[in-house]
């Protein structure tokens, strides 16, 4: 699976996490004042390296982020999912 | 083969020196490889593991090593540490390990920081950080 930044960037945001561009762009997101994920890309061109730890800091499969990606996801989906994985009390 | 690498951090670029504990079988066997290239063709780090046991923060000291797997991954050399869900990236591998060096260091005292914020999914790579490095001073 490949992801590019624009695709990563619209589900960071979509999904409400807060963003820190440094050598990387840091992203995380906190529900009522937790920290429940984190994850970062490049600013390099092209697709993402590392594609497999960003989906797994995100907490998702390949099938979930490209529904995020595509809009089908929305962020209360994505906080359920959470949810159910018991990463949000 | 898992290998002990101390990377000094003023030599950090290609090439670099290292010093490095070579685990053969059950016994380890203590050398030094100084000059290594450890540039973007460079097949001897590419695709191995490594237990990483410095980083690029004074601050701070490794006192078990964190394994490290170097590999290119759309067209960057990815150095990723799995058991803490982070990795680094470069043109080459000692950027590409410089760069893991420094995100460690600043994970660990970003958690350290907000500890008590850190939610279910993070507290177990906390708990690898806490164990495996040690705040001096």
């Amino acid at each position: 699976m490949n992801i590019k930044r624009s695709e990563f960037d619209r589900v960071v945001d979509k999904f409400g996490f807060q963003t820190r561009s440094g050598k990387d762009l840091h992203a995380w997101l906190e529900v009522e004042n937790v920290v429940v994920a984190r994850t970062k890309r490049s600013h390099c061109k092209g697709d993402l390296p590392c594609v497999r730890k960003i989906l797994k800091q995100l907490h998702l499969d390949e099938d979930q982020f490209r529904d995020a990606a595509d809009c089908t996801m929305a962020r209360g989906d994505y906080l359920s999912l959470l949810r159910e994985k018991k990463l949000i009390a | 083969m898992p290998v002990t690498m101390n990377l000094d951090p003023k030599s950090v670029g290609s090439p670099v020196s290292i010093d490095r504990e070579v685990v053969a079988g059950p016994t380890p066997i203590l050398g030094t490889l100084t000059e290594v290239d450890l540039g973007k063709g460079d097949s001897s780090i590419l695709g191995r593991s490594f237990g990483l046991a410095s980083l690029l923060d004074g601050r701070l000291r490794i006192v078990a090593p964190i394994q490290v797997r170097v590999y290119e991954d759309a067209g960057q050399i990815v150095a990723e540490a799995d058991e803490i869900d982070e990795f680094g990236s470069g043109e080459t591998a000692g950027e590409a390990i410089a760069d893991l060096q420094r995100l460690i260091a600043d994970l660990y005292l970003e958690f350290a920081a907000d500890e008590s914020r850190l939610g279910p999914g993070l507290r177990p790579i906390w708990d690898i950080l806490r164990a495996k490095i040690r705040k001096l001073g």
